[in-house]
């Protein structure tokens, strides 16, 4: 019974971090898609592909 | 793997920050100078004398040519890096108690201290690219600050806002182009000065620290909380980790507050907490005194700490610190 419940225990923190996870991850998808979108507008590439470009050229 | 200890200044640590690459740390102190180690092996590259009070802050630009500096000689420095040739002094009439470049490193924020009968200000300046330009002398605009003074200022990505922390517990938001203002979030405990801003890596959140004890995520757009990590001291520092989404808080507490109980009761850790979970995952010891100051090295790599003991400890992530997983 013990190993029952701590399992279910278990079982509802896994699915409240997954859901956590999932939020965080829709929030940073919305913003990041947002900042590109202005970025673009700016005429600006965005700072993630500056960034990695950089790293070419090292 | 065990931390470097720097011993370059004789007096508590106000703020320390690496550079764009990470190569380079550099901290400040109320002892007047502002030191820039080497981040690979902590060893001392070099000083830059010429404040005459404590320096409350420094910021770098993003190649590394530029250093700016503020402190309670109410001057704000720019500093040649590499010479450590100061280029110019702004005056004002109170204490600077925070700088930051903005992304382009084209403008540079002041955050002021209200004082006998002046009120606390942001001040945007031009950085100087032709001296003998004069326009960089004074200030783009002043924002002056309402009901409570700023204690700490930050630009949003694109410098679409700047964003301030102020002594009440609340967080404002100010157009980034022409410094008017937007909109105020009671974030912390009324009351509770927040201690820290610092943003994520494309700035587009932030972290809060106060002395309610607690460090808030919030939108920069929305200044909404995203996540809040509840601490059990009063916090002086807060700071995202890349690689891990991982924040890094220091506090402790104060000092005056020490002088009956032992460190290990001071609660002088550097804390780790998961950002998505706000679970605590674990505490970095070593410290005397309450931790004023951390930076996490801008690839992730490590981190570093600055405390009212005088000490910065530098510290390189262990492999078990990249391997680290939830499980699920």
């Amino acid at each position: 019974e013990d190993i029952a419940e701590k399992s279910s225990a278990n079982r509802e923190l896994a699915a409240r971090r997954r859901r956590l996870i999932d939020d965080w991850e829709a929030y940073r998808q919305k913003v990041t898609a947002q900042v590109a979108e202005e970025r673009k507008a700016l005429g600006q590439t965005g700072v993630a592909d500056a960034a990695s470009a950089e790293e070419v050229i090292e | 793997m065990r931390p470097f200890i720097l011993q370059g200044h004789t007096r508590p640590l106000t703020q320390i920050k690496y550079n764009h690459d990470g190569d380079l740390l550099f901290s400040c102190a109320k002892d007047l100078i502002i030191n820039v180690w080497f981040s690979h092996n902590g060893e001392r590259l070099g000083t830059y004398g010429g404040h005459t009070g404590a320096i409350w802050t420094c910021d770098i630009n993003k190649s590394t040519t530029l250093m700016a500096s503020g402190a309670a000689d109410n001057t704000m420095r720019l500093w040649d890096v590499k010479t450590g040739k100061c280029l110019y002094v702004w005056e004002f009439p109170t204490a600077v108690k925070r700088v930051e470049f903005n992304e382009e490193g084209n403008k540079l924020l002041a955050v002021t201290e209200e004082r006998m009968g002046f009120t606390g200000t942001i001040s945007v300046f031009h950085v100087p690219t032709d001296y003998s330009d004069e326009k960089f002398k004074n200030p783009i605009y002043v924002i002056k600050t309402r009901e409570s003074k700023a204690t700490v200022a930050g630009w949003s990505y694109l410098n679409k806002f700047i964003i301030a922390g102020h002594e009440n517990g609340s967080v404002s938001q100010y157009d980034g182009a022409t410094g008017e203002y937007i909109k105020t979030v009671q974030v912390h405990t009324a009351g509770s000065l927040i201690t820290d801003l610092q943003f994520s890596r494309d700035r587009t959140y932030f972290v809060t620290s106060c002395k309610d004890s607690t460090a808030k995520a919030l939108d920069v757009n929305t200044l909404e909380i995203i996540k809040c990590f509840t601490a059990d001291a009063p916090l002086n520092t807060a700071s995202f980790t890349p690689v891990q989404d991982f924040v890094v808080l220091g506090g402790g507490q104060e000092a005056r507050d020490v002088t009956t109980t032992a460190a290990r009761q001071g609660k002088f850790e550097a804390r780790f907490y998961h950002t998505i979970f706000e679970e605590e995952l674990g505490r970095v010891k070593g410290h005397f005194g309450p931790i004023n100051t951390i930076a996490v090295h801008p690839k992730g790599t490590g981190y570093a700490s600055g405390g009212e003991d005088g000490y910065v400890r530098l510290h390189a992530f262990d492999k078990n610190y990249f391997d680290f997983k939830y499980s699920l």
